[in-house]
């Protein structure tokens, strides 16, 4: 066992001073392709944005392939509160979009629990009129709509390497699937091991 | 670590508003998922919270016995895996704290009240881990449990932890199946092999078995975690499925299910056969109950590993206070040599 595992520990009389404030909130989404849609990846705490970046790159770039991250703070987003079974997109107005407005990401939610999912960008003065404009169009058979300053979304650079291109099996089920069936079989009989795997999760295999 | 969230809770929810709190029980029984800006009783939040931060606790906790590990994986491939598996864990407690802020306690908050022993973690992690054989019946077992709890949880009320669940159980997976072809791979070994993974198995049964938390009490059924949907199963339902699964599975590899007597360091002292670690006519397979009293000590602190790994956590805090100072542009002076 390594040293610092068998020593006895001594600690200051208090903790570190309290850190709170040092760190901010962001919202990471990942896509699987090259134009596939965001989708929700979770929340990281950074101290900015690039960091936050990085961050995200490391905890949720590395969970599933994927060719691009984007990550924006939690403040920067406006949203409808959650319906109980769909939006009225008459709650919302629609209207023309202006290419010199500024433009807003949409993000969806299809029934509550889902994650939201990148759905389309518009146009609009602000982000009122952005939300608003995104529920005519978009709150048909969703929850919750929404809206994200795209300059307000940092991401990962066009090209660049999330996903670590070598054999990555060892950290995915499905890298042990075949080589523990035909193990079990060595031991088991197949109605034996076709029960015990009922409990396994089918979705991920 | 797969710490599956099961602190034991005492809700009290009669200081809530009847007819708001009647619509909120109706809209969860009829499966309506709650949303963090949804009306719910203090006692929801109170509780969600409590297991959230349990959970988090629980996988930056357990993720310590197997990081001790890393250095001396049996293979390349093990180390790479076991070291994803750490990672994994730690990534889960990120997400689970992120869960537990939202219902409204700081981040730093938790990490503080889990190093001063405020707040708990799984029971099952203050257990020793001394051969490599503990590390495979950890994955097996212990993620095995995990992930069974862990399915009904994704099924419960709270939508936030339900989707956190969904994308931790995707990585729980892989841990399972990394650990049983560990062990899969150790009862095809040698005499030596079966041996330590016999012994690791004696070590891991009970700690299993508690898995789940203390045995039902009467009505728990009707009681909030459950009429709320915070869990979806009993503690006893699910700790009989995982023996069903488990226990035929052991025997099938060679193991044996033993009776064992531990000493304060939890290491097997005396051992027999466990004569009731058979199937029933329905099906069930027989098990002798835990040491419930051990459960509670501990609970109470007082188990092998209690203070190590607590002193290991709160010497990690105290030694990376400096780098977080650091991203956050302040004072870097490093601490006193440790």
């Amino acid at each position: 066992m390594s040293k610092i595992r068998q020593r006895n520990f001594t600690f200051a009389d208090e903790l570190p001073p309290h850190a709170d404030g040092v760190m901010h909130s962001y919202i990471a989404y990942t896509a699987r392709k090259d134009d596939a849609p965001h989708r929700y990846a979770g929340y990281i705490s950074a101290p900015d944005i690039s960091l936050a970046v990085e961050y995200a790159c490391e905890h949720y770039g590395q969970d599933e392939e994927c060719t691009n991250i984007w990550v924006h703070l939690v403040e920067d987003l406006l949203e409808t509160p959650c319906a109980e079974e769909s939006i009225d997109p008459d709650s919302g107005a629609d209207g023309v979009d202006a290419d010199e407005d500024p433009a807003w990401v949409v993000f969806t939610q299809n029934h509550r629990g889902d994650i939201h999912i990148e759905t389309a960008t518009l146009h609009a003065p602000d982000s009122k009129t952005a939300l608003s404009r995104a529920v005519a169009r978009h709150g048909d058979s969703r929850v919750q709509v929404r809206v994200v300053a795209r300059d307000r979304i940092d991401s990962t650079e066009p090209d660049q390497l999330i996903w670590r291109t070598h054999d990555q099996t060892y950290r995915l089920a499905r890298g042990y699937s075949k080589s523990v069936r035909t193990k079990w079989a060595a031991v088991r009989k197949a109605e034996d091991i076709d029960e015990y795997r009922k409990d396994d999760i089918e979705n991920h295999f | 670590m797969s710490g599956a969230a099961n602190p034991i809770m005492t809700i009290d929810p009669s200081q809530e508003d009847p007819d708001k709190l009647a619509v909120f029980e109706s809209r969860v029984a009829s499966g309506v998922l709650i949303e963090p800006g949804d009306w719910m009783p203090q006692a929801y939040r109170t509780g969600m919270l409590r297991m959230a931060e349990h959970h988090a606790n629980s996988e930056i906790i357990g993720a310590l016995p197997e990081g001790e590990w890393i250095t001396r994986a049996p293979s390349l491939r093990r180390k790479l895996a076991l070291t994803a598996k750490v990672q994994d864990e730690v990534g889960h407690g990120q997400m689970l704290y992120r869960v537990s802020q939202d219902l409204g306690k700081s981040r730093e908050d938790m990490l503080r009240d889990l190093c001063i022993g405020k707040t708990k973690y799984h029971n099952c992690f203050n257990y020793p881990a001394p051969t490599w054989g503990d590390i495979a019946m950890i994955q097996w077992l212990i993620d095995g449990a995990a992930i069974m709890n862990q399915k009904t949880l994704a099924d419960g009320a709270y939508g936030p932890y339900v989707r956190t669940m969904h994308r931790i159980n995707m990585e729980e997976a892989f841990h399972f199946k990394s650990g049983e072809d560990m062990v899969l791979t150790l009862m095809s070994g040698t005499k030596k092999q079966k041996a330590m993974t016999q012994e690791a198995f004696d070590r891991w049964w009970g700690p299993s078995i508690m898995f789940f938390g203390p045995q039902d009490k009467p009505g728990c059924q009707d009681m909030p975690p459950m009429r709320w949907r915070m869990k979806t199963e009993t503690n006893d339902s699910l700790r009989q499925r995982f023996v069903n699964r488990f226990a035929p599975a052991a025997r099938d590899l060679g193991l044996v299910n033993h009776v064992c007597e531990k000493d304060e360091h939890g290491i097997v002292t005396g051992k027999r056969v466990d004569e009731s670690c058979v199937p029933d006519e329905n099906g069930n397979w027989g098990f002798t109950e835990p040491d419930w009293d051990e459960f509670f000590r501990v609970i109470r602190g007082n188990g092998p590993c209690n203070a190590h790994r607590l002193a290991l956590r709160r010497f990690s805090y105290e030694q990376g206070a400096w780098v977080r100072r650091a991203i956050a542009g302040g004072d870097t002076t490093l601490p006193p040599a440790a």
